[in-house]
């Protein structure tokens, strides 16, 4: 089988090219990690992440034949020869399949993924009905991989402005949780017309998602929010 | 919080209720032309020198200007992004619409005049 591996070091190249290599053996069920590690050993040259191997981790993110997509559960024979590997676009090259995550993990932050309760910390845990942890479902399963981010043409073109799909899906995570309590706040903060109104619900994100999660719908549940704290 | 920072879901709303009111506008137009059949210059004429259509048709292009600028504006945020000629562009747009709705409203003003 053959792949085409984007390949770039910036210490030693003038710019970035695609290498050919072939993989004789492609076991049944072989996963495109597992291709990429055979080729690593042909050739240790070649850069990725990787950790968990199982879609867990998110490390192993990589533009696969034009689509974004975790190496560790795309099945080889699934793919169209030759396949290309890229590292994911939009984000700047460290090495080879490697990206400078920092623009992506800057706009997480940036929503404050965490619980903020002004309330004094209760005896024991903070109790949720199981209707209200429901509502969490479908936006806590992100393993912050950033295929929906570094697939959005928003995103791209406004890398540090817009939030972008992962960082959104987090925002509504935590406005829809029952225990938060800085509702205004981050609405407030997610107002103007970048950090989320750059979103054109080109719905890139809700296609590759490799969790099948929905940044769009969260978005639109934000700014349905938004509205509703307008009027 | 400065205006500017203010100007997201405000100029999104305005694009969709702008939108409801250009298509409500064109499916009322359309069904009242294809209701009629073929008319001449003079009953189109007529028929937008009635106050209420004159009314309703500049509405039309009140919401139309307001579609445009934010689709414009949105297209020139997400890839114009020298600042000169991101106010250059934004200017161009303002001045275009603002002409092209004064124009509007001399027609259909001279069509209820008349």
């Amino acid at each position: 089988m053959r792949f085409s591996v984007y390949r770039y070091n910036p210490e030693v190249d003038s710019g970035p090219r695609m290498q050919t290599y072939v993989l004789e053996q492609v076991p049944q069920g072989m996963m495109l990690l597992d291709a990429l590690l055979e080729i690593k050993a042909q050739d240790e040259t070649l850069s990725f992440r990787r950790s968990c191997g199982e879609g867990v981790c998110g490390s192993d993110a990589l533009n696969i034949n034009g689509r974004n997509g975790l190496a560790c559960i795309t099945p080889v024979a699934d793919l169209k020869e030759p396949v290309e590997v890229r590292p994911l676009p939009g984000l700047p090259v460290v090495r080879d399949l490697v990206v400078d995550m920092d623009k992506f993990f800057h706009q997480y932050r940036a929503v404050q993924p965490y619980l903020i309760v002004h309330d004094p910390d209760p005896e024991t845990e903070r109790p949720q009905s199981p209707e209200d942890r429901d509502k969490l479902d479908g936006l806590y399963e992100c393993i912050l991989c950033g295929c929906c981010s570094m697939s959005c043409p928003s995103f791209w073109w406004n890398p540090d402005k817009f939030r972008g799909p992962a960082a959104l899906l987090q925002a509504w995570r935590f406005l829809a949780d029952s225990r938060d309590q800085a509702t205004e706040h981050r609405l407030q903060e997610l107002e103007g017309p970048y950090r989320m109104f750059r979103c054109h619900t080109i719905m890139n994100c809700v296609d590759v998602c490799p969790k099948g999660l929905n940044p769009t719908l969260a978005i639109n549940n934000i700014k349905k929010l938004m509205l509703k704290h307008l009027v | 919080m400065s205006w500017w920072a203010t100007q997201g879901l405000k100029t999104w709303v305005w694009q969709r209720l702008s939108a409801v009111y250009l298509a409500v506008y064109l499916v009322a137009l359309l069904s009242v032309l294809l209701r009629q059949g073929p008319i001449t210059y003079a009953q189109w004429h007529d028929w937008f020198a009635q106050p209420v259509v004159g009314v309703a048709t500049a509405g039309f292009f009140v919401a139309f200007a307001v579609h445009v600028w934010v689709g414009i504006r949105d297209v020139v945020f997400d890839y114009v992004k020298p600042y000169q000629y991101r106010l250059l562009l934004l200017a161009g747009v303002v001045m275009t619409l603002i002409v092209m709705l004064l124009w509007a409203f001399r027609i259909l003003l001279m069509a209820v005049m008349r």
